[in-house]
C-alpha cells in the first residue's frame, strides 16, 4: 500500500532521474575495479611473461606471498603495531602542544609578536633534516623517531591553530566581554570552542605528517616497523619485502586518516 | 526619578598609528527608568562607541558615564548588550546559548533557567531551545539574542542596530515585538539605529547626533495619539510624519560640513 501510494508520488522524470544516479554510482565504483584488478593482473602476467625482471618490479603474487610470510613468522602485527603506535604518539604530542603552544601566544600578544619570526623560521625548514640531530641527542631508538613525527606535526599545528584563534570573530568576544567575561571564560567558551573545527583540520593534516615523521625516522633509527622493513628489504635487495611494506603503509594510512574523519563528524556534530 | 543611565559631558578620543579620530565631543543626556531612548545619527558619528561607553567595554577620555547612579568602570552587571547580528554561537544550542551570560556570571541558578524558559515562551522559541541557531530563521535568532540579553535582569538594554541585517518584513514585525516586550516589562533602553521610523516607532524619546565628533544635536520627545503602538500604528499616526520630517531635517544638517554621502535610506 505504502509502496504505491510513494510511486503515485514519484513523478516518471524523477523516477529516471534517481535511477540514472543509481546506475551512474554503480559505474565509477564498477570502473575503478577494474582498473585497479586490471593494473595488478597486467603486472602480474609482464612479470610471469618475462616482459620485467620481477627481480625489481616484483609481482603482485610475490607481494601477497610477502606480508603471508611476515604473518606466519608472527612479525607482522608486530611492525603494523609500531609504526601505527609511533604515530599515533605522534600526532597526538603534536596536536596537543601545538594547540597548547598556540594558546600561550593567544594569550599574550606580546610574546606572539616576539615569537612570530622564529615559528616561521621553524615552520620552513625541512623537519627530516633534523633526523640525524634527534638520533645523536636522543639515541637510535623509539625516542628518535617519535621527536622526529612530533616535529614535522607541532609547528604547522601552531600556526594552524593560532591563525583560527586570531580569526574568531571579534563581536563574539565583544560579547563576552559585556556579559564581564575573564580572559580564561573567553578562551574557554568561545576561543577553543569556535576553533574546534581548525583544530580537527590540524589533526588530520597531522596524520599524514607524522606518518611521514615516523618513516624516516624508522629509515634512520629502527629496529622495527614499516619504514625499517622498507630500507631493511631496501638493503637486501628483497623487493617484494619492500612493495609489501609499502602496500601496508598505505593500509595504515588510509585507515587513520577514515579513524580521524570519524572524529571528526563526531567532534562537530550540531555545527552549521 | 533619579536616571537610570546619565552620560556627564563624554568625550572619546582614539588613538591609531595613523592619528587621532575625535569620535565623540561633549554628549551629555539622561534616560529615564523605564524610558526608551533612541539614538539616530549620521553614519560615523560614534553611536556604537556610545554604547560601548556606556557597557563598559571602553574608557571614555573626557567626562563620565553612570548608571544607577554608580560610574562605570569596567563591563557593568547593569547592562545588557545586543549587538548589530545575534552572534548566538554555532555550537550551542538555542537554549544553551540564552544561558551563556549566567553561565559567564555564575548565576545560573534553576530559577533563572526557569525564567530563561519563560522568556523563550513568550518570544516564539520554546519549541526551537533544543535546536542549533543555524536551524532557525534570521529573525527567530535575533529573538533568541533578546532572550539572552535579557536573560541577565538588566536595568538597561542597549540595542545596537538590531534589526540591521534582517529583511523588511521581518524588521518591521520584531520592531513592534520588541518595543512591546521591553514596554510591557518597564524595562529601560537605548537604541542605536539610523533608520528614523524605526527610532520614533519604538520609543519616548529620539536623540540626533551631529557627525564626528558626535555630539548632541537635538532631542525630540515622541507623543503620539495612538495607544497601540504596533509598527503600523506608529506609521500612520498623524504625528508620524512632521516628527520624521524634523528629525530628517536635523539629520541632513547634522551632516552638513562632512562629505556627501549620497541620499540615505529613511
Amino acid at each position: 500500500m505504502i509502496i504505491a501510494r510513494r510511486q503515485s508520488v514519484i513523478s516518471p522524470a524523477r523516477r529516471r532521474y534517481l535511477r540514472k544516479r543509481t546506475v551512474e554510482r554503480w559505474l565509477v565504483a564498477g570502473v575503478r575495479l577494474i582498473l585497479v584488478a586490471g593494473a595488478l593482473l597486467l603486472w602480474e602476467h609482464a612479470a610471469r611473461a618475462g616482459w620485467i625482471n620481477s627481480f625489481i618490479m616484483s609481482q603482485p603474487t610475490r607481494i601477497w606471498a610477502a606480508i603471508v610470510n611476515l604473518y606466519n613468522r608472527g612479525e607482522l602485527f608486530h611492525h603494523l603495531w609500531i609504526t601505527v603506535w609511533e604515530t599515533t604518539v605522534g600526532f597526538t604530542v603534536g596536536t596537543l602542544g601545538g594547540i597548547g603552544i598556540a594558546t600561550l601566544l593567544w594569550w599574550s600578544p606580546f610574546w606572539s609578536k616576539v615569537c612570530d619570526p622564529f615559528i616561521v623560521m621553524l615552520n620552513s625548514i625541512p623537519k627530516v633534516a633534523l633526523g640525524p640531530i634527534f638520533i645523536v641527542w636522543l639515541g637510535t631508538n623509539t625516542t628518535a623517531v617519535l621527536a622526529m613525527a612530533v616535529a614535522v606535526s607541532i609547528i604547522v599545528t601552531i600556526m594552524m591553530v593560532f591563525n583560527g584563534f586570531k580569526e574568531v570573530d571579534s563581536n563574539q568576544i565583544r560579547l563576552l566581554q559585556s556579559f564581564g567575561a575573564s580572559k580564561r571564560q573567553i578562551l574557554t567558551k568561545v576561543v577553543l570552542a569556535a576553533s574546534i573545527p581548525t583544530m580537527i583540520a590540524a589533526l588530520k593534516v597531522n596524520v599524514g605528517l607524522s606518518l611521514v615523521g615516523t618513516i624516516v625516522g624508522e629509515f634512520l633509527a629502527s629496529k622495527a616497523g614499516l619504514g625499517f622493513l622498507i630500507i631493511y628489504g631496501g638493503q637486501v635487495f628483497n623487493m617484494h619485502l619492500v612493495m609489501a611494506s609499502v602496500t601496508l603503509l598505505l593500509v595504515v594510512s588510509v585507515a587513520l586518516y577514515y579513524i580521524v574523519s570519524a572524529f571528526e563528524r563526531w567532534a562537530v556534530r550540531g555545527r552549521e | 526619578m533619579s536616571a537610570v543611565v546619565s552620560v556627564q559631558s563624554v568625550g572619546m578620543i582614539y588613538n591609531t598609528p595613523e592619528g587621532e579620530t575625535h569620535a565623540l565631543r561633549d554628549v551629555t543626556f539622561d534616560v529615564a527608568p523605564g524610558e526608551f531612548v533612541s539614538i539616530v545619527g549620521p553614519s560615523g558619528c560614534g553611536k556604537s562607541t556610545l554604547l560601548s561607553l556606556i557597557c563598559g567595554l571602553i574608557r571614555p577620555t573626557s567626562g563620565r558615564v553612570l548608571i544607577q547612579g554608580e560610574a562605570v568602570e569596567g563591563p557593568s552587571r547593569h547592562v545588557g548588550y545586543m549587538l548589530q547580528s545575534d552572534y548566538l554561537f554555532g555550537w550551542r544550542t538555542v537554549l544553551s546559548n540564552c544561558l551563556l551570560g549566567l553561565e559567564i556570571r555564575k548565576e545560573r541558578t534553576p530559577e533563572r533557567v526557569r525564567e530563561v524558559w519563560e522568556l523563550l515562551e513568550l518570544m516564539g522559541l520554546k519549541d526551537f531551545a533544543h535546536r542549533y541557531p543555524y536551524q532557525l530563521s534570521g529573525g527567530m535568532r535575533q529573538r533568541a539574542a533578546l532572550v539572552r540579553t535579557l536573560a541577565l535582569r538588566p536595568n538597561v538594554v542597549l540595542l545596537d542596530e538590531p534589526f540591521g541585517a534582517l529583511d523588511y518584513q521581518t524588521r518591521l514585525h520584531l520592531e513592534g515585538e520588541v518595543a512591546e516586550l521591553l514596554r510591557s516589562r518597564g524595562q529601560t533602553a537605548i537604541l542605536i539605529t539610523h533608520d528614523i521610523a524605526e527610532a520614533i516607532s519604538m520609543s519616548d524619546r529620539v536623540i540626533v547626533l551631529t557627525h564626528r565628533p558626535g555630539t548632541v544635536y537635538s532631542v525630540y520627545t515622541v507623543r503620539l495619539s495612538t495607544t497601540r503602538r504596533t509598527p503600523l500604528a506608529v506609521r500612520n499616526a498623524p504625528e508620524f510624519n512632521p516628527l520624521f520630517q524634523a528629525v530628517w531635517k536635523d539629520l541632513e544638517a547634522a551632516q552638513n560640513g562632512a562629505a556627501v554621502e549620497g541620499a540615505r535610506r529613511a
